[in-house]
């Protein structure tokens, strides 16, 4: 077997405790190998950590214990200069236009080539072509994620660490948006880590779906999704194999959030 | 605990360059005086009884000003929250009035009501009523309409609606409002003061100024500034305080 | 329609109502016109002043001291904003000076000024300037801290250094901050370049106003503040406003 891309060795982080707040533990004792070239979705109840994991893996949070490495260097802290990272929330320069946006990437690595033409293909690869002198609030959200998208691919990252990045769309862009995904990913070999909290989009897009336990966040099980590719995320969720490993991840699940559910009762009640 | 040591030992720091700054030969001490004149200057005042009666007349002008501003500056507001026409006829009038130079308008006033208290007053009353107007309108317009929608479908009118729904709705921004009201009141009676007045501290200051006595300016001033700070700080806690039990903690 | 027409007109029916109340009052005794003055007259005054260009260089005297104190305000105050960010330690160390600069309004700080400076350009350039500092660092201070965590995380991640994070994402987002104060404090600004002409100047719009407040010539301290008050809503309407409004394009909320 070859070496993982990356690899996570007993990392925990915890939180210290601040003014009026106690301490935390985010995540304890995670195990995780990640190949290179796969798609890993973390599925979770709310609040286990999951894009603690992610901060972590990007080097903008360090773990207080155990270790990660990438591609066999130990990341704690520092950012990596392969790494592309999609936010939940927007996270577009709003004074930018969608063009310089896409550019931005460039000019911060101090990369060569013609940034114009550059951003420009990227920005037609999402079907945005035409839209280059917008500026951000003037889309929609749907085509917002298209352009940070595009940013994050404009400057060739080998990890693309994506936290719930289409939870606040529709259900219909939503699967657009998962479908345009995957034949991005397929067309340029990417290690993706994909947190999200639906099994079903966890299912539909990964190879490999890891399940967390509620606060603190350990691995409980990781299942195999052995699914044909290329897939179309509307059709799979009909395919029988779809709705098996659904109903076995979500035995899984199904306890976990249960647990997040009374922890959170009793931090309201207790 | 350290920041607190780390700032007062900054203060006592500058109070020294400012005492020893003349012996360098830097600053004349005409022009800067020194906290320990200063210092002695205030306490001179204070001795002689002077200082409290004048501090009591800037602050009588104040909170007269305050009172009457406040009440007129909350019934306009209550109008023009409640009343779509009247918000039609008076806010433009409202907005444009607010963004002109008010202060400015103290000889205007002081030729009207004379050199006593009362042109003070006026003045006072004419910057806090703008503060109190919009505090109390930006209430009444901010936040959800569907709070006060539902409330009307559920039965609410008149004035259980007005004391159960807006005016609570409107609570922070009364309560900011009025707490930079009271600061802008005293500095107005004051600024009155300056254009003309026989009384208070800022006839004190301007006396000063004047005489080309650098030190009973500096004197006037520090108790002017001493006041309002502690006002402001003060007035702060309690809106802290306030918002706190009706769980609008970190708002203001 | 005609209700829709008259809504639409009745702020100037408002103003209207004043000044022929105001005219009245003069008329019937009931005030003096000699401390009062009259519409007509000040608006006699208005354009006599206007007519014979009078006017102009009074003008040009407050607009170049609020210019000059503006500018230099503004400057000061982003520069000790963005000290105070980057450097935490100084601005906590210097919070009881911040407190104490937003106490008050700064006008009252006038006579010290003219004592300081003296009666000419000095003394209102320096307290135009503290007026603007005040107001703008306080507001980049809060802006600065309110710049979105995760597009720092973002521009971050995708490489951006320190310089590249203060030039791409603290900058342009201050901007924003610092126009919005800019209309909060031209107000301010106005007022406090005229408050200390008033206590001390030859020349400017408060000059006009001492003047006629020491020769009781009520004519003169309303039109001069006629002048004052136009000038501040002009600069609000022309410049200020659509430049917020400009800027505020990508401020949806």
């Amino acid at each position: 077997m070859t070496e993982p891309l990356i690899s996570l060795r007993g990392v925990a982080r915890r939180y210290p405790a601040s003014k009026g707040k106690s301490s935390f533990t985010a995540v304890q004792g995670i195990d995780l190998d990640i190949a290179e070239g796969s798609f890993v979705a973390v599925v979770g109840p709310s609040g286990c950590g999951k894009s603690t994991i992610l901060n972590m893996i990007a080097g903008l949070d360090a773990p207080s214990e155990g270790r990660i490495t990438v591609a066999g260097e130990t990341v704690s802290g520092q950012l990596r200069n392969d790494v592309g990272y999609l936010f939940q929330k927007d996270a577009l320069l709003p004074w930018k236009t969608v063009q310089a946006n896409v550019e931005l990437p460039l000019v911060f690595r101090r990369l060569g080539g013609d940034h114009r033409q550059i951003a420009r293909e990227w920005l037609a690869r999402v079907g945005l072509a035409g839209f280059e002198t917008n500026f951000p609030h003037q889309l929609s959200g749907g085509m917002r994620k298209r352009v940070a998208l595009a940013a994050t691919f404009v400057y060739g990252p080998r990890i693309l660490l994506m936290d719930e990045p289409f939870s606040a769309l529709d259900v219909q862009t939503r699967n657009m948006m998962e479908n345009e995904l995957l034949e991005l990913w397929q067309q340029n070999n990417k290690t993706v880590v994909f947190v999200t909290h639906d099994l079903e989009e966890a299912i539909a897009l990964a190879d490999h779906v890891v399940v967390l336990t509620a606060n603190p966040g350990r691995v409980k099980k990781r299942f195999r999704v052995t699914l044909d590719r290329p897939r179309n995320v509307n059709d799979i969720r009909f395919d029988d194999r779809f709705r098996d490993l659904h109903a076995e991840i979500w035995e899984a699940l199904r306890e976990e959030v249960a647990r997040s559910y009374a922890l959170q009762r009793e931090l309201v009640h207790g | 605990m350290r920041a607190l040591i780390e700032r007062l030992l900054l203060v006592v720091a500058l109070l020294l360059i400012w005492q020893f700054l003349p012996l360098t030969g830097l600053a004349d001490p005409f022009f800067i005086s020194s906290p320990a004149q200063v210092a002695d200057q205030i306490w001179q005042w204070g001795a002689g009884g002077d200082l409290l009666g004048h501090i009591l007349t800037t602050s009588g002008e104040a909170l007269a000003g305050l009172l009457i501003g406040a009440v007129f500056g909350a019934g306009f507001g209550l109008l023009c929250g409640l009343h779509p026409a009247a918000q039609k006829a008076l806010l433009p009038l409202m907005t444009v009035s607010n963004a002109l130079p008010r202060l400015a308008f103290a000889p205007l006033l002081i030729a009207w009501f004379g050199f006593g208290p009362s042109s003070k007053i006026a003045l006072s009353a004419s910057v806090v009523f703008f503060f109190i107007f919009f505090g109390v309108y930006s209430g009444l317009r901010s936040g959800s309409r569907l709070l006060v929608a539902n409330a009307r479908v559920m039965g609410g009118r008149g004035a259980a609606l007005l004391w159960h729904v807006h005016l609570p709705k409107a609570f922070l921004w009364i309560v900011a409002s009025l707490r930079l009201a009271v600061g802008y009141a005293f500095a107005a009676a004051v600024i009155g003061e300056y254009l003309g007045a026989d009384r208070g501290l800022g006839y004190l200051i301007v006396y000063g100024k004047e005489m080309l006595d650098m030190t009973q300016v500096f004197a006037g001033m520090t108790v002017v500034v001493t006041i309002v700070g502690v006002l402001d700080v003060g007035l702060r806690r309690l809106a802290r305080a306030g918002s706190r039990w009706r769980g609008l903690e970190g708002r203001l | 329609m005609v209700s829709r027409r008259l809504s639409a007109a009745s702020p100037a029916l408002v103003v209207l109502a004043l000044l022929l109340a105001w005219d009245f009052a003069t008329r019937f005794g009931l005030a003096d016109p000699r401390y009062l003055s009259r519409p007509l007259d000040v608006a006699a005054l208005v354009w006599q002043w206007t007519r014979t260009g009078y006017i102009v260089p009074r003008m040009l005297a407050t607009f170049s001291e609020v210019g000059i104190g503006y500018v230099g305000g503004t400057l000061a105050g982003m520069a000790v904003a963005f000290l105070f960010f980057f450097v935490p330690r100084v601005a906590e160390l210097c919070d009881p000076l911040v407190v104490l600069l937003n106490a008050a309004p700064r006008a009252i700080l006038a006579p010290f000024a003219v004592l300081l400076f003296g009666i000419g350009l000095g003394s209102k350039v320096a307290l135009v300037m503290l007026v603007v500092f005040a107001i703008t660092l306080l507001s980049l201070s809060t802006g600065l801290k309110e710049v979105d965590r995760t597009i720092v995380d973002n521009a971050r991640v995708m490489g951006a250094g320190r310089a590249d994070l203060t030039r791409h994402v603290y900058l342009p987002a201050a901007l924003v901050w610092v126009v919005s104060a800019m209309r909060i404090s031209i107000g301010q600004a106005f007022t406090a370049a005229i408050v200390c002409e008033l206590l001390g100047s030859t020349d400017g719009l408060g000059w006009i106003i001492a003047a006629g407040q020491s020769a009781v010539k009520p004519d003169w301290i309303m039109t001069g503040l006629f002048f004052a008050s136009v000038i501040v809503l002009l600069v609000d309407i022309v410049i200020l406003a659509p430049l917020e409004r400009r800027g505020s394009h990508w401020l949806v909320f």
